[in-house]
């Protein structure tokens, strides 16, 4: 058992064999009952994971980590919502770190060791006025996969990394104590501390690097960090600098 | 203070009944306002946008009087036509507005359809976190504002919806 215990989140566990996706089985469960606080659904088989709108998560049934949480941050304002995708980022970032692997929060929210993708996240909220009423957390973390299909560009997982194999449950206790840490951080306010790991743990902070725009034409920039919208700031060849909302804006890796 | 014992202070706080609480050291720093202090905040500071509300009462969606101290002071709904019974829905948020679910599916909410509190009108995407934006007002919809995957602004009016 792991030494540190959460003290909601990941206790009440829903598993399903295989499902379509957990985020949106936990969106029908928030729309027809009142799951607890830190209610999380996993699953070992996902046949319609969902990415980015059109692309599909692939996954090895039971191979890797499908989970969603459903937590209640109704005080966080919805203008306060990229602190979600941080919290989420952090919370990745040190699970992977327990087993010692590196790991850099590609923005807004991808999990990159080196240059390879190990996890995809896909927060769904849902908004009463300015103020998030409930969030389903879903996170598709590679853990024992070990090949992928031709199509997904760069993917990584925890075993290819270290040549281990991992039980998947232990993954969960972590990743649901981790979550809790930052999500209680969040609850008590503590936004300048998360942003500033956050901003750490930035893949290509500070750095200069390859991107390109819509134009599709290559272009050197250096991050400089997120606004509190959550874009993402960069300093451009020129010295102008440019905010970038997701999909604005692609990484050449 | 490590991981663990931050967890414990947490609890330790949460099962007491203080509102605040503030720990300092040479190397670390800890805040934590509880539920209760939030109740009490609301409580007294919703006291100011409340004298806005009574000029303008038919206007004003509900959710007004729960802005907070942080938030920006009520602000009168000047857009919507006088002496009409129109409420304007908001974004809360910066992002990309859609009025369905994905592409193949129908749209929440169209002109002419009756919107009940509670109900899903739209999706705003805002840097990968997707939001089902809520009503909190129930009537009749008469005019969407914003075309379907354009991007939206902090407090544009996204529908007008008859009382």
């Amino acid at each position: 058992m792991y030494p540190y215990q959460p003290l909601f989140t990941g206790k009440n566990v829903i598993f399903l064999p295989e499902t379509n996706s957990t985020n949106i089985d936990a969106m029908d469960l928030l729309a027809k009952t009142n799951p607890p606080e830190g209610t999380c659904i996993i699953t070992d088989f996902q046949t319609a994971g969902k990415g980015q709108i059109g692309r599909g998560w692939q996954s090895n049934p039971g191979e890797n980590l499908l989970v969603s949480f459903i937590l209640y941050p109704d005080i966080i304002k919805a203008s306060d919502q990229f602190y979600l995708n941080m919290a989420v980022s952090l919370a990745l970032v040190g699970t992977l770190a327990e087993y010692y692997i590196a790991v850099a929060i590609k923005w807004p929210n991808d999990i990159y060791h080196k240059d390879k993708k190990i996890t995809g996240i896909l927060i769904q909220n849902i908004l009463a006025g300015n103020y998030i009423k409930a969030t389903v957390i879903g996170i598709g973390l590679n853990v024992n996969q070990s090949e992928f299909p031709d199509n997904i560009p760069n993917p990584a997982s925890m075993s290819m990394i270290t040549d281990q194999v991992y039980d998947i449950k232990a993954v969960l206790e972590k990743l649901s104590c981790h979550l809790e840490y930052y999500y209680l951080l969040l609850k008590a306010g503590k936004y300048r501390y998360i942003k500033s790991i956050y901003l750490k743990n930035l893949y290509r902070s500070g750095v200069k690097a390859l991107y390109k725009e819509a134009d599709g034409i290559p272009f050197y920039g250096v991050i400089q960090g997120t606004d509190p919208d959550g874009r993402l700031v960069m300093l451009k060849e020129d010295g102008s600098t440019r905010l970038y909302m997701f999909k604005e804006v692609s990484y050449i890796i | 203070m490590n991981f663990h014992e931050l967890q414990e202070l947490i609890k330790l706080i949460n099962k007491s009944n203080l509102t605040e609480f503030k720990f300092k050291d040479k190397d670390v720093e800890v805040q934590i306002k509880t539920d209760k202090y939030q109740k009490t905040t609301i409580q007294t500071v919703a006291a100011a946008p409340a004298i806005q509300m009574a000029q303008v009462p038919t206007l004003q969606p509900a959710v007004q009087t729960m802005e907070r101290q942080d938030a920006p002071a009520a602000q009168p709904a000047e857009q919507a036509p006088k002496g009409s019974n129109l409420i304007e829905i908001k974004s809360p948020i910066v992002g990309t507005f859609y009025r369905s679910q994905s592409p193949d599916k129908p749209p929440f909410i169209k002109v002419g359809d009756p919107v009940k509190q509670g109900d899903v009108v739209c999706i705003i995407e805002a840097m990968k976190l997707f939001n089902e934006i809520e009503s909190e007002i129930s009537g009749t919809v008469v005019k969407v504002l914003v075309e379907d995957a354009s991007p939206v602004e902090y407090d544009q009016v996204l529908f007008l919806v008859e009382a």
